[in-house]
């Protein structure tokens, strides 16, 4: 395994790095979460003139033909600006699905909208009692005509409240927690029966939880082999998990130097407080943090990029759970440092404190991912 | 030659040069190995492959360097790299006078003579004051105490104790402007005195400088601050360390340690089970530091990871993995390995254990949970180097001279 990247892997790194450090003040970016739509469409356009959009689809599909590595790259950026645009809901997760399990004609169909970002799309797949489970699913899909008729309860559809498109994981046969037996729908949001309650989410993204009664779709809207949803399911969100570390690595990043930096600044007991031996060590913790979860990204990412199986699963896995306990670590001991205004709203400290947290829950927690692990 | 061609060329040096480990059961047959294995090193030059071509070594890239730790890790050979390798070769190469690079280096690179650090204070002294390097009449003369960390790299439990017996220390000191000094001198040197000491971890002696003679072509060109740091991480700013491959030796740990647990299931061990997936996922960090170690600078990594990060993971796994070891012996953590080296009659433990005896491993668990190697947190440095968060504040009582050579 070599960690050295190419040119134009660079280039996309400069590029929004660029983009994050110049044109994504903290300051716009809570006034675009507190607005209706929750993020700035300006920038999703931007994103989409760039390229950015269909960094991991294939040319043939229309996009960059970058893999997981240029995706945690990205992520990584996205994460120094704690950038609040849906591209894990809508590129990684929905469109991910969609790359894995979609036939050419599908693919065809429904990723020019998603890379030129005209189509906003959400991920629906976990249950209020599967908890982190992904094959524990109860909303089922009954064949009716030349249809499926879908039913059922799909709980924190990330981006749900901007999705024009959700893909949905639904029984059509099985038992509750079997794998086999998964199918994934394309479902318009506006189809008859589907119904939505939004909110927003504590790191200041929006989520819904949705109610599928009696939704008819087409058979064409089913992605891959009926009831062989799973694996494509499982895939995607191996894939987010990338992308959530990847994002949780920028912002350890951003937290450990502006904890260096306010440190070097702040005086306590008439020095400044990075003086400290003690405060220097707790420092070199969090810098020693980041770079193990930084070294995991590339490792889990180049691990993904040489073929989706057991070993990139397990790296994936390893990832998840050091990020979980980095970001913590990082995360506490920033606020911590900066004292009681490092939790208050005006401060970016706390933001950052709070995604992690919640990146510590997305697909499955340091706990859940410790047993998969020791599993593969 | 290739990269595939030299890997061969490396295998098949360590398949004619170190036995397979099973062949090593009867006593004095490691310690006749690993000596016949350390003179083959030395002659073809591969004991110091970092080291540059007139230096005696090879000039191996970091990426060659690593895999030849990793070769050697998985045939099991002796350790690589020795003290004198790690910290004072270093310094000699960096700071050194041309004189004590000729004295010195080849005799390091040959494994011809034992040393130890003579860097710290003992905190039983009569007096708390730091080791003084004195103008006399009659010239420089050490006067003082220290606690010196000897090599135990090549140490054995079947060597006679006098082959362990260093012939030269790194000794700091401060001079008569109170400015931090370091010398090399001779064991053998009148007026110094060395007694071992009972240590959990590495081999200590106990050194008393009554007015030993120091020349100048003895002290190290370098003094004061910029010599306490060079001390605190040799491998700052220069490529004189061997890059470290720990993940290799460590893997071999926890996947005996698994065979272990999944071969005598007991009441406990799917709590254990647990924490050894931790300790892998830990192994997956260092492995990735160390392959990232190994990279080249790009956009996503401007800065080449500082080998103190390495070492502080693996300081940290082998911690883990000593507590889990504890924990999966139960009693059997209690039987001192010392106290077994009278007698033929084999490990206590009637259970038996993949990587052998469990008290032998009690006794390198107990070396791994006790302090750091020289004593000095690469933090420190760390934070200065990385974080650039300058020189730590001290107390008034170490701001009086004693900062630096801390206590053990």
């Amino acid at each position: 395994m070599d960690f050295s990247f190419t040119e134009e892997q660079n280039m996309l790194h400069e590029s929004i790095e660029r983009f994050v450090q110049t044109d994504y003040s903290f300051d716009d970016r809570q006034k675009n979460a507190a607005s209706d739509l929750g993020y700035d469409a300006g920038n999703w356009n931007t994103f989409a003139e760039l390229g950015w959009l269909g960094v991991p689809f294939s040319e043939a599909d229309g996009g960059f033909g970058g893999g997981a590595v240029e995706s945690s790259l990205m992520m990584e950026q996205f994460g120094h600006g704690l950038v609040i645009e849906p591209y894990l809901a809508t590129v990684v997760l929905a469109g991910g699905a969609i790359k894995h399990g979609g036939s050419e004609a599908q693919k065809a169909k429904l990723l020019p909208g998603i890379i030129d970002g005209s189509t906003q799309a959400a991920l629906a797949y976990a249950e209020p009692q599967a908890r982190f489970n992904l094959a524990d699913v109860t909303t089922t899909a009954s064949a009716e005509g030349d249809g499926w008729v879908l039913n059922g309860y799909k709980a924190v559809v990330l981006n749900g409240p901007a999705a024009q498109m959700l893909v949905v994981s639904a029984r059509t046969s099985g038992e509750q927690r079997d794998q086999d037996g998964i199918s994934l729908s394309v479902v318009d949001t506006k189809a008859a029966g589907v119904s939505r309650r939004d909110y927003p989410t504590v790191d200041a993204f929006r989520a819904s939880e949705v109610t599928l009664e009696g939704v008819k779709v087409d058979a064409d809207s089913v992605l891959g082999e009926v009831g062989k949803g799973y694996a494509v399911l499982e895939q995607a969100i191996d894939e987010g998990i990338l992308a959530v570390g990847s994002e949780a690595v920028g912002c350890m990043e951003k937290l450990y130097k502006e904890t260096v930096e306010y440190c070097r600044q702040r005086e306590q007991f008439g020095q400044a407080m990075g003086k400290f031996q003690v405060l220097q060590h707790r420092m070199v913790d969090m810098f020693m943090e980041h770079e193990q979860s930084k070294s995991l990204m590339f490792m889990a990412a180049m691990r993904m990029d040489e073929g989706y199986g057991a070993e990139a699963q397990k790296a994936i896995s390893a990832f998840k759970v050091q990020i979980g306990k980095s970001g913590k670590f990082v995360g506490q001991n920033a606020v911590q440092l900066h004292g009681g205004m490092g939790m208050t709203e005006e401060l970016n400290i706390g933001h950052y404190f709070k995604r992690l947290t919640i990146i510590d829950t997305l697909f499955g927690n340091a706990d859940f991912h410790l047993k998969r692990f020791g599993a593969l | 030659m290739t990269q595939t061609q030299w890997a061969q060329q490396a295998q098949a040096f360590i398949a004619e040069h170190w036995p397979d480990p099973q062949q090593l059961t009867q006593p004095g047959s490691y310690h006749l190995a690993s000596l016949r294995w350390y003179q083959a090193l030395a002659e073809c030059g591969w004991s110091v492959p970092h080291w540059a071509l007139a230096q005696g070594g090879q000039n191996w890239p970091k990426q060659q360097l690593y895999q030849w730790q990793m070769l050697c890790q998985q045939a099991q050979t002796p350790p690589l790299n020795t003290l004198a390798m790690s910290v004072v070769a270093p310094m000699l190469m960096s700071y050194g006078s041309a004189q004590q690079q000729a004295s010195w280096l080849a005799e390091i690179a040959g494994f011809a003579a034992h040393w130890a650090l003579a860097l710290l204070e003992p905190v039983n002294a009569q007096a708390l004051q730091p080791t003084r390097l004195q103008q006399t009449d009659g010239g420089l003369v050490l006067v003082g105490a220290k606690r010196a960390m000897a090599d135990g790299l090549l140490a054995s439990t079947e060597l006679a104790s006098d082959a362990l017996w260093p012939r030269w220390l790194l000794c700091l000191a401060l001079d008569s402007t109170d400015t931090w000094t370091a010398c090399v001198v001779s064991v053998d040197s009148p007026g110094l005195s060395m007694t071992p000491v009972a240590n959990a971890r590495g081999r200590w002696f106990h050194v008393a400088f009554d007015a030993v003679a120091v020349t100048n072509a003895e002290i190290l060109p370098l003094r004061g601050d910029g010599l306490l740091a060079a001390l605190a991480d040799p491998a700052a700013g220069q490529d004189a360390i061997l890059p470290s491959a720990s993940s290799h030796g460590i893997a071999y740990q926890l996947q005996l340690l698994r065979e272990d647990l999944l071969a005598a299931p007991h009441e406990d061990s799917a709590d254990l089970l647990r924490q050894l997936s931790a300790a892998e996922v830990a192994l997956q960090g260092l492995q990735a530091l160390e392959i990232r170690a190994m990279a080249p600078t790009s956009a996503q990594l401007p800065e080449s990871l500082p080998i103190s990060v390495l070492r502080l993971k693996a300081e940290a796994l082998q911690e883990q993995i000593a507590t889990l070891q504890l924990a999966s012996f139960g009693y059997y953590a209690l039987p001192q390995a010392a106290g077994l080296s009278g007698h033929n009659e084999g490990p206590i433990d009637p259970r038996g254990s993949a990587a052998g005896d469990t008290a032998l491993q009690t006794s390198q668990a107990l070396a791994a949970l006790a302090a750091s190697d020289y004593g000095w947190d690469p933090r420190d440095l760390l934070a200065r180097q990385r974080l650039g968060l300058g020189e730590p504040l001290v107390s008034a009582a170490q701001d009086n001279g004693e900062s630096a050579s801390r206590n053990d």
